[in-house]
């Protein structure tokens, strides 16, 4: 940033609308990690804390909008303050998404049995951390307001759903060797499902930022 | 350096000013100013105060030439012709291009002769029927006709300020211009009268080219479509306004339309 | 945003703001504001009673001066055989005739008859020639009857008044008593001209000669105070010469009229040395003493227009004589014509220059023309001022009014035609 604005509470809404959505990234990254930790460690206790303290990433996203409201109204902000507010917003409902598909798969770990024989599950923290990363890249990029780490994360994405696919044949074929483990095979389905969602998700996080920094969306080399 | 935008087709350029410079005395208020002005669209003059826009303004309708010490270097042509010649007349040259001040300046005459003042200066008609029908189209225009259909001869100062401008606005128009500069026409004028203004602007921006220097920004956003960003007697950034507005490609124009200058 | 519970805790600790010395400094500032309101109507007052004073002094001393000490005569012409016809009455030589044919003595033989002897001695001089305007006027008065008002003497008139010689003042008194002497409103005193006697006075002559100089000023002094405005407030450049020329209307406008008699005296009359006393050389040197005057109360008025009236008159395309004439003019007429009415009330009133190039003959007659001699209010006031007579102290106060009158007048025009033309912008 150039300069400071001559009217500082500007600097300080954008300041706190910044802090607001590291907050909320922070958040995320938290459920994701410990969603998959609860996962693979069978630990259902973990999960009912994933599953509440998802409630906060719903508060949070409620003041961003209403803090980006605010300050289109007051200060009309223009150039790159509006892309960034603009932005702010986005961002916001997406990480209350990914937070909410973070939940999901931390429901779903009570319904998984027989845990330690499943190859699959092998599978879906590395995927899980692959997207997690992402997440975390994302808002490294929103932080230092970095166009070409956004590409990254972006490019990244391809690598996330080749694991879906790879894991969805997995367990399809899985399914068709074990029929008796077909239910909690399809969690895990819907497990790595979500996962893949979270990684989409992260590249619209990811376009928003570019398009923050530099008024442009990043061009579309199909993912 | 004066970055133009590109993609901007204005190959019928109403106005073409190249490398104008305005000195008042020794101090140089102008800096080689380059432009193209459409015909078609409202063009915005912003910056912060001192930059010159009304300067450089007062250039087309050579008002300039009011004021003893200054004087104008460069070209600017209107259709071609250079305004700025010795041979041009401007007298003429004023009844093709109009302006409209700051500060609205009815005539303290009757709201009929502030209108019909103008034609009959320049021969545009003798007889009280064209005269009447000039009055009658001009105010239309202006948005005014209704109001003051049934007093056409009170003072004109006795309107209230919006509609004081509007009268002024209707007696650019009265003499047929083929551009219309406005300097900082609504900033005298309460919300309201300001939102007639631009809405008027919208109206004619059709049928005249319209240059507006005004130092409220979001003005210049709402009404204009393209805009140029003065600092320092120098145009910095020349282009489309929504551009200009989310993603200018300066810096000092940045920081001036984030409100991070000075 | 303080709750009321804080307010009340709070102002119960700050102390009143009202206190003694407050109180005192408050009642001294009142005074001072009701002294000084009170010293402004004093003045005021002061300045209007010596205003009433003087005014009051000249009314009630020159209503004196608008009556006449007259007798009446009845003249029969037909039985008096005058003679005289519509054409000889007429002729620019009638006066002569009739004088010739013995008017005067017709005139004295019924005044004999129809007074006395003692009050027909104590006609007039110029008694006849009322009578012999009268003829002129109406030659066909020659075949009838009419009774005259004819003036006194003016040792009559002073006996009637209560001064001059004991016997004059008796038969006067007499004469009163018997109806055949009364003091009459006087409307010849506003037809007649300068003369020697009191009774035979009248004020045209001075009136028509101020008017006529007044004129020859007016038409001299305005246009050229006017245009020079115009130009140096809209055209000239502004530098040192400007500068120079603006400095040199503003002493001018301060110098004493007398001088500028002396400038009438060595150009003017050298220049057109047989027209000593005319209305056109007064005219010209008032005219000289008043543009001044003009310029710059014109200047001042075409400076308050705003130069936003400029700009929007440029701006729709007026040349700019059109600006000037069209805009700026109108605007600034009602400054111009007050500047201008008020150097035309002094320039009324001034004696020393009009004295200075000649105005001060004995002139019996009104002016023809611009160009035959005249003399102008003042002066006359500054003649008869001088003379001995003692009627000439009330026809002096007499005159006084007429020219306060005049004054009165042109004021008021002043005020009419600025209220006319004001226009608010």
């Amino acid at each position: 940033m150039a300069a400071e604005h001559t009217v500082k509470a500007f600097d300080e809404d954008i300041t706190r609308l910044r802090g607001l959505i590291a907050e909320m990234g922070g958040l995320a990254e938290v459920a994701i990690q410990e969603a998959l930790d609860a996962l693979v460690r069978g630990d259902v206790d973990l999960a009912d804390k994933v599953v509440a303290r998802d409630k906060k990433l719903d508060v949070l996203e409620t003041e961003v909008d209403k803090l980006a409201v605010r300050i289109i109204a007051l200060r009309a902000p223009m150039a790159d303050d509006l892309r960034e507010v603009i932005a702010a917003l986005k961002i916001g409902g997406v990480l209350e998404r990914i937070g909410d598909y973070a939940k999901n798969i931390a429901k779903r770990v009570g319904m998984i049995e027989r845990r330690g024989e499943f190859e699959p599950l092998t599978l879906l923290p590395a995927m899980g951390e692959l997207a997690g990363e992402m997440v975390h890249d994302v808002l490294t990029a929103y932080a230092a307001r970095d166009p070409d780490l956004a590409r990254e994360v972006i490019a990244t994405d391809a690598k996330v759903d080749a694991f879906y696919n790879s894991i969805f044949r997995n367990l399809v074929s899985y399914m068709v060797e074990n029929p008796a483990t077909i239910s909690s095979a399809a969690q895990l389905l819907f497990v790595a499902r979500n996962i893949e969602r979270i990684g989409d998700h992260a590249t619209n996080v990811a376009e928003m930022v570019h398009f923050a920094a530099t008024g442009t969306y990043p061009p579309d080399d199909h993912r | 350096m004066t970055v133009i935008h590109p993609n901007m087709n204005d190959e019928s350029a109403k106005i073409r000013a190249r490398d104008v410079c305005v000195f008042y005395g020794e101090k140089k208020a102008i800096d080689n100013v380059s432009i193209d002005i459409s015909p078609d669209y409202v063009t915005a003059f912003i910056g912060p105060s001192g930059c010159g826009k009304s300067t450089f303004l007062r250039c087309f309708n050579r008002m300039n030439d009011t004021i003893g010490a200054a004087r104008v270097t460069g070209r600017i042509e209107l259709e071609g012709e250079n305004i700025l010649d010795n041979t041009m007349d401007v007298v003429q040259l004023r009844a093709r291009v109009g302006m409209v001040f700051q500060k609205p300046n009815p005539f303290p005459k009757s709201i009929y002769e502030n209108i019909a003042y103008g034609p009959k200066i320049h021969g545009l008609a003798d007889k009280k029927a064209d005269l009447d029908v000039i009055v009658e189209r001009s105010l239309t225009r202006a948005g005014l006709w209704d109001e003051v259909k049934d007093r056409l001869d009170d003072s004109g100062t006795a309107l209230s300020g919006g509609q004081q401008q509007r009268l002024c606005i209707a007696r650019a128009i009265a003499v047929d211009p083929e551009v219309i500069l406005m300097d900082e026409p609504a900033s005298a004028l309460d919300p309201i009268a300001t939102a007639k203004i631009e809405e008027l602007i919208d109206e004619l921006s059709g049928r005249y080219a319209i240059v507006i220097v005004t130092h409220s920004m979001q003005q210049a956003a709402r009404v204009s479509q393209r805009t140029a960003f003065f600092h320092l007697g120098k145009m910095v950034e020349y282009g489309p306004t929504s551009e200009i507005f989310t993603n200018p490609i300066e810096e000092r124009t940045k920081d001036y339309i984030t409100g991070r200058y000075g | 945003m303080n709750s009321p519970a804080t307010t009340a805790a709070g102002s119960a600790a700050i102390a009143p703001t009202r206190t003694p010395a407050f109180e005192a400094r408050l009642a001294k500032r009142y005074r001072a504001e009701r002294n000084f309101r009170l010293m402004g109507l004093g003045a005021v007052i002061f300045s209007v009673a010596v205003l009433v004073f003087l005014l009051g002094n000249m009314l009630v001393n020159g209503i004196a001066g608008f009556q006449r000490a007259e007798m009446p005569v009845t003249i029969n012409f037909v039985e008096a055989g005058v003679e005289g016809d519509a054409v000889s009455l007429t002729a620019p030589t009638a006066l002569q005739t009739l004088e010739m044919g013995g008017l005067p003595d017709v005139v004295e033989f019924y005044a004999e008859a129809q007074l006395g002897e003692d009050a027909a001695r104590e006609l007039s001089p110029d008694a006849w020639r009322d009578v012999a305007a009268a003829l002129m006027a109406d030659p066909a008065l020659i075949a009838g009857t009419r009774t005259f008002q004819l003036a006194a003497s003016s040792n009559l008139a002073t006996g009637l008044a209560g001064e001059g010689s004991p016997e004059m003042q008796a038969l006067a008194n007499r004469l009163v008593s018997e109806g055949k002497l009364a003091k009459n409103w006087d409307w010849g005193f506003l037809a007649r001209s300068d003369a020697t006697s009191p009774q035979a006075v009248g004020i045209w002559g001075a009136l028509k000669g101020s008017i006529l100089t007044m004129l020859v000023t007016l038409v001299l002094a305005f246009p050229v105070g006017v245009l020079s405005a115009l130009y140096l407030e809209e055209y000239a450049p502004k530098n040192r010469w400007t500068d120079i020329i603006e400095v040199s209307i503003n002493n001018l406008a301060a110098v004493p009229s007398i001088i500028f008699g002396l400038l009438g005296l060595a150009v003017f009359l050298a220049i057109f040395p047989n027209m000593r006393s005319a209305p056109l050389i007064g005219g010209m040197t008032l005219a000289l003493m008043t543009m001044p005057v003009i310029v710059i109360s014109g200047r001042n008025a075409i400076k308050a227009v705003p130069p936003s009236i400029r700009d929007g008159a440029l701006a729709v395309g007026a040349s700019p004589v059109q600006v000037v004439f069209h805009h700026v003019l109108p605007l600034a007429l009602p400054g111009m014509l007050t500047g201008t009415i008020i150097g035309m009330a002094r320039a009324l009133g001034e004696t020393a220059p009009l004295l200075m190039i000649g105005m001060r003959a004995f002139v019996a007659t009104p002016p023809d023309g611009f160009t035959s001699p005249a003399t102008v209010l003042p002066v006359q006031i500054f003649l008869w001022s001088d003379e001995i007579n003692r009627g000439f102290v009330e026809r002096t106060s007499a005159a006084i009014i007429v020219l306060l009158a005049f004054l009165l007048l042109m004021n008021g025009l002043a005020i009419y035609l600025r209220n006319k033309f004001e226009k608010s912008w």
